[in-house]
């Protein structure tokens, strides 16, 4: 009687250990694959006004490059650029380049392109490869044409999100 | 008991099963959603804007006394409507996570407001905001351009 009931309580483990083992291959399989990945499913974008529209855009090797393209319909001056966390805290990194130099108070006609990088970018506070991130960008500018004694300074803010590779 | 332990326990798994497809999904959706309102806001308020600046133009070049009202709906996001340097008509924007700023410059006409007393000086030396709206900058407005003896032209909340 014993024995019956063994040989039965084992014949269901079994069948059950099966099951188990098709499961975890199977969870094994779709997370190699990365469906369960919903990261990916997120869209990787380049937000700013259509004032400035963004052209381009790339978060790799500790750098965050973006061009932008002046839809404002005057000449500007971009005074300071500055890139920061989805917590606000500036990242750290090493050096800003406007158009490839290392300068402030550059000119940007109207309906022209303007290259913005930061380099040197690390994990700290949140410059992480292979994670995916959101990086608010802030350009500060003025309008040199505007007949002021001192430049009227304005702020417009826009932000990355995508995947760091 | 057996049995019932076990429906219980399918049930609860269909149950992780079909929360785990729909949480990942909402926020798919709300990240799509919260992308489309911003751009939605940002084109109304570019449109509102050129619209402003291109009956300024219209006002001042038709001469003294002449006026026109524009009716426009403003995003409940807008917080402030000013004028700086009399040249450049600025929006506070509030994007879910940003403040951000919309400028559009005047090249060629002065724009005043009509209430002197709303203007301050900022902290950066020189530099005035007078104000066309703030705070209550939501839903239908209307704003009023006017000409001003040859000067430029007036923009007030009508």
């Amino acid at each position: 009687m014993l024995k019956k009931k063994s040989q039965a309580s084992l014949e269901y483990l079994t069948t059950y250990a099966w099951a188990f083992i098709l499961l975890i291959v199977a969870l094994a399989a779709i997370q190699y694959f990365g469906i369960l990945d919903f990261k990916k499913y997120l869209p990787q974008q380049c937000i700013f006004s259509s004032q400035f529209k963004c052209v381009d855009y790339t978060l790799s090797g500790g750098d965050i490059r973006l061009r932008l393209l002046n839809n404002v319909g005057v000449k500007l001056t971009v005074a300071e650029i500055i890139a920061e966390n989805s917590e606000k805290k500036e990242i750290k990194c090493t050096s800003k380049y406007i158009n490839d130099e290392s300068v402030v108070n550059v000119e940007w006609k109207s309906g022209e392109e303007i290259d913005l990088r930061f380099s040197g970018c690390s994990g700290d506070p949140s410059y992480i490869p292979n994670e995916r991130m959101e990086v608010i960008i802030r350009l500060r500018y003025y309008s040199p044409d505007t007949p002021v004694r001192t430049p009227i300074f304005h702020e417009t803010v826009g932000k990355i999100k995508a995947t760091v590779t | 008991m057996k049995r019932k332990s076990q429906s219980s326990l399918e049930y609860l798994l269909i149950l992780a099963f079909a929360m785990g497809i729909l949480i990942p999904a909402i926020y798919v959706f709300y990240s799509y959603s919260s992308n489309s309102r911003e751009q939605l806001t940002d084109s109304i308020v570019m449109q509102i804007g050129s619209e402003i600046i291109e009956n300024s133009k219209f006002v001042h070049y038709s001469g003294e006394g002449s006026w026109i009202t524009l009716n426009v709906d403003l995003p409940s996001n807008v917080n402030k409507i000013y004028v700086t340097g009399n040249r450049e008509l600025v929006f506070d924007v509030q994007y879910n996570d940003r403040e951000s700023q919309v400028v559009f410059f005047s090249n060629v006409v002065d724009l005043y407001t009509n209430d002197p007393s709303d203007c301050y000086e900022l902290s950066q030396k020189g530099v005035v905001e007078c104000y066309i709206a703030r705070g209550d900058a939501e839903g239908k407005m209307k704003i009023r351009i006017g000409s001003l003896e040859g000067k430029g032209v007036v923009l007030s909340k009508g």
